[in-house]
């Protein structure tokens, strides 16, 4: 497919922890896209690199124990790995902003909301105190947090969870960035507000052409809200496609083993329940990856080619990616 | 709330919609955090007679000059005038001075002193700690270890030398106090920098762009504060010692009227006239005793675990 400079363009990222146990390779050459107003999903399971990802994009990696071992950031062009410290800043909260997953502990509880909206105008567009919080007033508004008038003297602790997640997009959002990262935002919500949360995030993208990196491990969030999902396996990409294509047609045997983990409710015939299925296994520890296929050892194809050498990703037709020895000359076909 | 409680609540938020939902939450009945604050003080009877004491000690040091408007240094009648007899409330001490008006002007001294120190002690640890708790790494390592050589060297004996060195005056005094007392600050300030550093919204306000020094003072500073506030108070009350440790061994400016000085000047009649030692003692516990109370007050106000509701 032929197309200009993508907004945002993460080539061969490789990020690496110092441990007391060794280096743990955290991501290992992570690539990924995202064009205006595109949602693009990152999906796997606890300690797979998603967020990780996240934070190297906005290079918030905390440095040490963490180190950027190679790879490119660009966003418009700019590559952000190799930015000095100070223009990284003008670009976190206006060009790239993100929100939490815990909307309990990622708001200050010393400063009332307006306060912490109108930081990120003051910090980015220079806004005086009064506009600034004019500024959070008409946020607040845009997030549908009813008598916004009043609200924005209010202290995070007089605020519910999904409130406060309002406040944090509020926030995030506050000086229209073209990239809105999302670490597990609904992650701990109850359902009813996860769904509204969510349409909130539709709603303010369609109106603002803002593009958004969803992570969550949970594949019924991405489905609802994702163009594109990328699958991620101990700190590398297994799969990549269109949100339908994997849905339909999964190829890695993780992500096959992820969307058979989704409790299908209208599929139980009430007296033969199926057991939820699960994936044997752990993540394997980082600081020992070995040769093979990170996935190798949980999964039921696997070989001896697959515990010797790790599965280049390899494109299956249809803008599907995916790194798996079992597609291998498949793009010959 | 039980969990099936706060299940249902949400559900009937849900149902009732946006709209209702902002009024569910019912602002008014959430207290300010600051009149939550006095309240919890308040609560506390010992905390609350500490802060009516200091209230007394501080009104009189304020207002001295209006209340007895005598020199304290005055001879006034004759040396060792029990207390009551010839007008003399408080008695005279060995060179004839009234020794209420001593007390009243002695107070301006020690509380000076006593605050301006404790300031001092506040300011110097509360940088370190910060500095060290937030960078941690090599920053942390290099003030840690200048914390740990004021650490081991005696508070008492470094204070007489930095006094003996320099002029035995007011400003000195609170100086080598400061200097001999900031390192229980700075370690305190470290631990909660190191704590707060990791909670999330500090990442939160990196990732809008803050820069370190903001995040430093005006992110994580005021959530550090609580346990902060009641070391300072605790700290007036051990400069205020040390100033009078100071003074009565005759290391204070001698043209200025202090509690320990009286002890310091008297001390040799001890047995012959106990009032002229004994009243400025009992003015320093006191002053003392109603600033620890104040602290731990202040400690259980701000400590949301000490409260039950």
């Amino acid at each position: 497919m032929d197309r200009a400079a993508p907004l945002l363009e993460v080539e061969g990222l490789k990020v690496e922890f110092d441990t007391r146990h060794g280096v743990a390779r955290v991501l290992t050459d992570i690539g990924l896209s995202l064009e205006p107003g595109e949602t693009l999903g990152i999906v796997g399971e606890s300690g797979c690199g998603k967020s990780m990802t996240a934070l190297s994009i906005m290079r918030l990696v905390p440095i040490p124990p963490g180190r950027i071992g190679a790879g490119s950031v660009r966003l418009k062009g700019e590559d952000l790995l190799q930015a000095s410290e100070k223009r990284l800043r003008e670009v976190r909260g206006k060009d790239i902003s993100m929100i939490f997953q815990e909307p309990m502990t990622s708001l200050n509880p010393v400063y009332s909301i307006g306060d912490q909206i109108a930081e990120t105008a003051r910090l980015h567009d220079g806004l005086g105190r009064r506009d600034a919080l004019d500024r959070a007033v008409e946020m607040l508004k845009a997030v549908h947090i009813p008598a916004a008038e009043r609200r924005v003297r209010e202290f995070p602790h007089q605020m519910s969870g999904g409130m406060r997640q309002r406040v944090m997009i509020a926030m995030a959002l506050a000086c229209r960035p073209s990239v809105l990262i999302a670490d597990e935002p609904t992650t701990a919500l109850d359902v009813t507000v996860q769904a509204q949360v969510f349409d909130l995030l539709k709603e303010l993208q369609d109106r603002t052409g803002t593009a958004i990196i969803l992570i969550s491990h949970d594949m019924g969030a991405i489905a609802e809200m994702a163009d594109r999902v990328m699958v991620m396996y101990a700190g590398r990409t297994v799969e990549e496609a269109p949100t339908e294509e994997i849905l339909d047609d999964p190829r890695h045997p993780y992500t096959k083993g992820l969307i058979a983990c989704v409790p299908h409710l209208e599929e139980a015939p009430p007296p033969v329940r199926a057991a939820l299925t699960e994936i044997p296994g752990v993540v394997p520890a980082l600081t020992d990856p070995g040769a093979g296929c990170s996935f190798a050892p949980r999964c039921a194809h696997a070989d001896d080619r697959c515990r010797r050498a790790a599965p280049p990703p390899r494109d299956v037709g249809g803008n599907h990616r995916v790194a798996c020895w079992l597609y291998e000359g498949a793009d010959a076909a | 709330m039980s969990e099936p409680q706060a299940r249902a609540g949400a559900r009937a938020g849900a149902r009732t919609g946006a709209a209702a939902r902002g009024s569910d939450a019912a602002p008014d009945r959430i207290e300010h955090p600051f009149v939550e604050f006095l309240r919890m003080y308040v609560r506390n009877w010992a905390a609350t007679a500490g802060f009516a004491i200091f209230s007394v000690i501080l009104f009189s040091a304020l207002f001295a000059p209006m209340l007895l408007a005598r020199d304290p240094f005055e001879m006034v009648w004759m040396p060792f005038t029990p207390p009551g007899q010839d007008g003399f409330v408080l008695g005279t001490d060995n060179l004839g001075r009234d020794m209420l008006t001593a007390i009243l002007y002695g107070a301006r001294a020690t509380l000076v002193v006593g605050a301006s120190a404790a300031t001092l002690t506040i300011v110097i640890g509360i940088t370190i700690g910060s500095f060290a708790g937030y960078y941690r790494g090599w920053v942390d390592e290099v003030l840690m270890r200048i914390t740990e050589f004021f650490q081991v060297l005696p508070p008492l004996l470094l204070a007489m030398v930095l006094v003996a060195l320099f002029s035995p005056t007011l400003p000195t005094v609170a100086i080598a106090i400061g200097v001999v007392s900031w390192t229980g600050v700075a370690r305190l300030a470290r631990a909660e920098f190191m704590r707060i550093r990791e909670l999330e919204f500090v990442k939160a306000a990196r990732s809008i762009g803050s820069r370190n020094r903001r995040i430093i003072w005006r992110v994580i500073l005021p959530n550090a504060l609580p346990p902060l506030i009641v070391n300072a108070a605790l700290t007036v009350g051990v400069a205020i010692l040390f100033e009078a440790a100071l003074s009565f061994l005759g290391l204070s400016d001698p043209n200025v009227m202090s509690w320990g000085k009286l002890i310091g000047d008297n001390r040799d009649y001890l047995l012959d006239a106990p009032w002229t030692v004994t009243i400025p003692g009992v003015a320093i516990f006191l002053t003392v005793l109603a600033i620890s109370l104040i602290g731990d007050g202040l400690n259980d106000a701000f400590n949301p675990r000490l409260r039950e509701r």
